[in-house]
């Protein structure tokens, strides 16, 4: 009887663990070397599907979008959560109203966020254009312009994400000893110069953390994409996570769209590597 | 260049107000307009002209292109307490196991469990929908919520938990004649409350904004969630239509979340903060 209650404890946990994460993990795999339709496997091509992916010059886009969408979202957004966790720390009355301020985009859903900002960076009625247009700056169409539109996507996505790495930074903040900073008021340091070098160096473990996390984060973005440009114009907002969707549910190209997965899986994986191994699974 | 406590005390208030209100603009800004008569959206008003509750009136007695926005509030409200129970009932004792008891392939086992926290949800979203087509689960509630269930990040919430509590309770509990069942349920699920009440605050947030499985699995109007809802609305409105009715159903369906933001910020930093070891 003893023996057997720890197996009765997990067995639930481990049924639904293996119908609904464990196995479609191993299927998704095994279906990336088919060419499979809606209908099922048609025929097996082996690594045709990565082949394919890495020969297509498409595809290639799309992990270049990726990296753009990286590039455009992570250093921002350590720096500006960074920037505010610095200003939200230490009591100040009603900071707490504040922080919940900033806290509060991460709950909204994006199809809400995005609706906000459609409406704002509408080409008719949006206010964003008037507004540009009153000050006699030239009006732009934000979301159907190359350029424009992957840093629109990115600033919601900064916006949304921020109160989740706030609250990591102000974790960070309460480690760092008062002691240091009233050394430093004594010295007569500056706000500035008691930020750059005190404040940065003793969080450099949690903004490691952050970065990690961060690219983890943004080579997975899709809803942002697929309310705010559908992945264009012209293909320039098309990355990782909408293609995987594009092929597997506008082109029913389950098997490439497993694979894009797969591929996606290694880089992510990589990635969660080298936070447990160089961060530590507790972290900071 | 000094600047005297209170200068700098007014200046960082002043940072604050201007950045946090920029922050919640987008919130505000569907606040307001969803009680604004639809011509001042088209006019580019900066502030509504009048007042109306005729988009609260449209939005929760009518159905906009099939949708009804309060099915899809009671779709996300079934989805979340199933998805929050479920969590809790597969995840408390499977934790438990893994932290505090000691059988035949428990490490490989956790082992496994870790390794799929590594993988996006991507690489199951084509077989996953494969296999609930198959179950003939597309587009059903069970379909939505079924994938939801075996969340790993409470498993490693309550494993860490359960194993920092010191041995000598339990010993003391067995000296005085307590099975394991008793040891489990009476003792160590009420000690673990803390960590219970931060895994419901992340599970209702996950489970409520999810949006990826959701969109795949969805397909009519009737089964939508409220996320998906507003995104099947917003794909179909442009600036001629009643957008007035999209920001009035974007806000309806936002208070629930906003409420709940309000009523357990404290298990939300928790939940999220380092130290207590949840990413």
């Amino acid at each position: 009887m003893r023996k057997a209650f720890p197996y009765l404890l997990l067995a639930p946990y481990l049924l639904f663990f293996i119908l609904f994460l464990g196995y479609p993990i191993l299927r998704g795999g095994y279906m990336s070397l088919f060419d499979w339709g809606i209908m099922g496997p048609k025929e097996f091509l082996g690594l045709g599907n990565y082949i394919d992916l890495f020969s297509d010059d498409r595809f290639w886009r799309v992990l270049g979008n990726s990296l753009l969408f990286t590039l455009l979202y992570v250093p921002p957004v350590i720096i500006i959560s960074m920037l505010l966790a610095v200003l939200l720390h230490g009591f100040l009355p009603g900071i707490s109203i504040f922080r919940s301020a900033f806290f509060l985009p991460m709950v909204i859903n994006v199809s809400v966020s995005a609706i906000a900002i459609q409406w704002v960076m509408d080409p008719q009625i949006g206010l964003l254009n008037r507004f540009l247009d009153g000050v006699g700056l030239p009006t732009q169409t934000w979301l159907n312009q190359q350029g424009w539109a992957m840093l629109v996507v990115s600033m919601v996505v900064i916006w949304s994400s921020s109160g989740f790495n706030i609250i990591i930074f102000l974790a960070g903040l309460e480690n760092i000893s008062t002691e240091i900073y009233e050394a430093a008021e004594v010295d007569g340091s500056s706000t500035w110069h008691t930020f750059l070098h005190i404040t940065v160096p003793l969080l450099r473990p949690v903004t490691l953390l952050v970065a990690v996390l961060s690219m983890i984060s943004s080579l997975q973005v899709f809803g942002e994409i697929f309310m705010l440009t559908g992945g264009g114009p012209f293909g320039s907002t098309t990355v990782l996570a909408y293609y995987l969707y594009e092929q597997g549910f506008n082109n029913f190209k389950f098997g490439t769209a497993a694979a894009v997965g797969v591929v996606m899986t290694g880089i992510i994986a990589l990635l969660t590597f080298i936070q447990f191994r160089f961060l530590g699974e507790r972290n900071a | 260049m000094f600047k005297s406590l209170s200068g700098r005390r007014t200046l960082r208030y002043v940072v604050l107000i201007v950045l946090s209100l920029i922050w919640i603009s987008p919130l505000l800004a569907i606040f307001i307009f969803s009680f604004a008569p639809n011509q001042d959206i088209l006019r580019m008003e900066i502030f509504p002209t009048s007042f109306t509750l005729e988009h609260y009136n449209t939005v929760m007695t009518t159905t906009l292109r099939g949708v009804s926005i309060p099915t899809s509030l009671v779709n996300s409200t079934i989805i979340v307490v199933i998805q929050v129970l479920g969590v809790l009932i597969l995840d408390i004792p499977a934790a438990y196991a893994l932290a505090r008891t000691n059988f035949f392939g428990r490490d490989i086992i956790f082992a496994l469990i870790l390794i799929t926290m590594m993988m996006p949800g991507h690489i199951i979203l084509m077989s996953l929908y494969e296999i609930m087509a198959n179950m003939s689960l597309v587009n059903t509630l069970p379909g939505i919520l079924l994938p939801g269930l075996p969340r790993v990040i409470g498993i490693f919430l309550l494993r860490q938990f359960f194993r920092e509590i010191p041995n000598e309770l339990e010993d003391a509990a067995r000296l005085d004649g307590a099975g394991d069942w008793q040891i489990f349920l009476r003792i160590m699920v009420p000690l673990a409350n803390p960590a219970i009440a931060t895994l419901t605050v992340i599970t209702v947030l996950y489970s409520w904004n999810n949006f990826l499985w959701p969109l795949v699995i969805i397909n009519t109007p009737e089964m939508m969630t409220a996320p998906i809802a507003m995104a099947y609305l917003d794909s179909g409105t442009n600036a001629t239509q009643n957008y007035a009715d999209l920001l009035a159903a974007a806000f309806v369906t936002t208070l629930p979340v906003i409420v709940f933001f309000f009523a357990a910020q404290g298990r939300i930093i928790q939940g999220i903060s380092p130290s207590s070891g949840i990413k």
